[in-house]
């Protein structure tokens, strides 16, 4: 079910937050449960039992690596038992036919498989387990004896499918003891519909011009229009996944819940290492700390530093996609960020604020496309586009209607992914004019409404992780 | 491991365990359900709507499938047809289940002739319609075949392929 969907706003949400409201306390948890069940269940009927299977499986781990604690050695067992069984299942669903399809491209014997559908999710609620389990096993966090809790923070609608990745240690607390208020749950609503803006209004708007781009045959493709294609790309997944991520949090706050923010205006950072601290903080930050510091961090000599960042992001590429263009997507920030740290950061340090906003911006467009193009080769013929190597010249006809018909798009899409617009409605509205606020928070919602009703079905690009 | 310290093997282990064969069966059930030759082409055929835009395409009957590619509901085992909606749309979806694999010629070329006849249609002044046309998608996969023409061609044959 997509939150984005008339089904969800109009059906599912209000009846689970009336039963949720109604119901005395010990029913919170479990509606909550219920609800995300019928949630993930409605779109993958048949992964529920693997999630189930998961939550059983994991529970059942915790609580003994947790009775291990006293015993290192056989806590350490334990922990490294639990990992490689998570790490298998996500592998299989998710790396089975890239593994195999990429032997097959080398050997001389071609291994017959069959595929399986990704299931929703998978990568998001593994890392949470993961949090979990590692979580215990250091002493950060009690175990969790109930398993209706563990189960609701596995599956826990709002952030299920696409994050933000919550770690256990993040809402232990908050699975028992937590306070719904009218102000909080006003203020969960203001971040859905903004989410659901940015979803409906912009990212499906403006990823209309890339879809047009990459349909494009390659030969009457400028320079320019390559660009465009690109840069509208990376406002849709931009309004696609932040609006996601808005929507959760907000959601979150419906419940009572405090999720961690994801985003915090990427495309305004300054460097490709600010970007990371802006662009889905909640995985960078998972990686940072089961997997980054967990190898020695930056207090280590510089190869091994190298190595951890190289490794740190292989597996964000990896975790993205099973896909070369991934891997290549990961590395190629890896090894921006060895070179920010090591060789750039003195030179960018002197630059015009305004240049470094520049070459942060290529460089993550540069990105973008190895991240949205089928294959590894299809991302270096799109590069040569759009570095000039395409043969249609710089600029064409294509290129002007792309630019001067969208001209309100893009002058939006550009000031909405700057704190900007957020600090105008502050200024002048936030919480002084009540009226106004509703008034615009129920334009901006009946206006995505709007939309849906006419619009055919357009899941979420992150879904695909 | 799966013995507790005071040396036997416990129920949380036993468990732990029974899980893992769990999550085996599960994954040998989920294969031998993908690899099934009998995927309904009402599976097939909602599970590629579902990523495809419908704009621009109807629903076709079974004379429409005679009509555009001059076949036989009768002889498939089953076929699913979308159509251009409007005169100049070219949006199309094609989905047949054979009754075997040695129907695939006759319907490749069916389809290679209804993409070349619209592909004349459009030369010349339907620049948009030719692209949609020049990416057009034509994939055979054992018993079944799929034939799209739309903006969203790739994730057609993505979703055609992961119901198979």
């Amino acid at each position: 079910m997509l939150f984005s969907s008339i089904v969800f706003l109009f059906t599912f949400l209000p009846i689970v937050l009336i039963l949720y409201y109604v119901l005395p306390r010990q029913f919170k948890n479990p509606v909550l449960l219920l609800a995300s069940l019928l949630f993930y269940a409605w779109g993958e009927p048949i992964y529920l039992f693997l999630m189930m299977f998961s939550i059983l499986f994991n529970y059942i781990s915790g609580l003994d690596i947790a009775r291990n604690l006293g015993n290192k050695r056989a806590a350490r067992k334990s922990l490294i038992f639990n990992v490689v069984v998570n790490l298998c299942v996500l592998g299989f669903f998710k790396y089975e036919g890239f593994v195999l399809n990429s032997l097959n491209a080398v050997l001389p014997v071609e291994i017959p498989f069959q595929e399986v559908a990704l299931p929703v999710g998978i990568s998001f609620y593994t890392f949470q387990i993961l949090s979990y389990i590692i979580d215990v096993y250091w002493g950060n966090v009690p175990v969790q004896k109930n398993l209706m809790d563990f189960a609701l923070y596995v599956t826990m609608f709002p952030q299920l499918i696409a994050g933000p990745i919550v770690k256990y240690a993040e809402i232990d607390e908050q699975l028992h003891v937590r306070e719904e208020n009218w102000g909080r749950f006003g203020e969960g609503v203001m971040y859905f519909i903004r989410g659901l803006a940015k979803k409906v209004l912009l990212a499906n708007t403006v990823g209309m011009i890339y879809t047009n781009v990459s349909g494009m045959a390659p030969e009457d493709v400028s320079v320019v229009t390559a660009w465009l294609g690109c840069l509208a790309y990376t406002f849709q997944i931009y309004f696609d996944f932040s609006g996601y991520s808005d929507m959760a949090v907000g959601l979150g706050k419906m419940f009572g819940f405090e999720f961690p923010w994801n985003f915090n205006y990427p495309y305004i950072a300054q460097s490709v290492t600010e970007f990371w601290r802006r662009w889905h903080i909640s995985l960078s930050s998972w990686f940072r700390e089961y997997v980054y510091i967990p190898l020695g961090g930056n207090r280590v000599p510089v190869p091994k530093h190298i190595r951890n960042l190289l490794v740190v992001w292989l597996l964000t590429g990896l975790w993205h996609g099973a896909a070369w263009n991934f891997v290549a997507w990961g590395l190629y920030y890896g090894v921006i960020l060895i070179f920010e740290k090591y060789f750039f950061h003195r030179v960018l340090d002197k630059l015009p604020e305004v240049l470094r906003h520049i070459y942060s911006l290529v460089l993550v467009m540069v990105g973008w496309v190895l991240f949205f193009s089928p294959s590894f080769a299809g991302a270096l013929e799109y590069l040569k586009l759009m570095f000039g190597a395409g043969g249609h010249g710089f600029m064409d006809g294509e290129a002007l209607y792309l630019l001067i018909s969208n001209l309100g798009l893009w002058v939006i899409a550009i000031v909405s992914s700057t704190p900007l617009v957020y600090g105008v409605y502050e200024r002048y509205v936030g919480r002084r004019k009540p009226v106004a606020d509703v008034v615009i928070y129920a334009g901006m919602f009946l206006l995505c409404v709007a939309y849906l009703v006419t619009e055919t079905y357009n899941p979420f690009l992150y879904f695909r992780f | 491991m799966g013995v507790h310290k005071d040396g036997r093997l416990d129920l949380l282990n036993i468990l732990k365990y029974f899980m893992v064969l769990v999550f085996i069966g599960y994954i040998v059930f989920l294969l031998s359900r993908e690899s099934a030759d009998d995927v309904p082409i009402k599976t097939l055929e909602e599970n590629t709507l579902a990523v495809i835009s419908q704009e621009g395409m109807d629903k076709g009957t079974t004379q429409d499938l005679k009509r555009f590619y001059g076949l036989n509901v009768q002889d498939l085992d089953g076929a699913a047809l979308y159509i251009p909606n409007d005169i100049m749309s070219v949006d199309e979806l094609l989905i047949v289940k054979m009754k075997d694999e040695s129907q695939a010629e006759q319907i490749e070329a069916a389809a290679e002739q209804r993409l070349e006849t619209q592909k004349t249609s459009f030369e010349g002044y339907g620049v948009n319609q030719t692209k949609l046309l020049n990416a057009a998608i034509l994939d055979t996969r054992g018993n079944y075949f799929l034939f799209v023409v739309s903006k969203d061609a790739d994730k057609a044959l993505e979703a055609f392929k992961k119901s198979l």
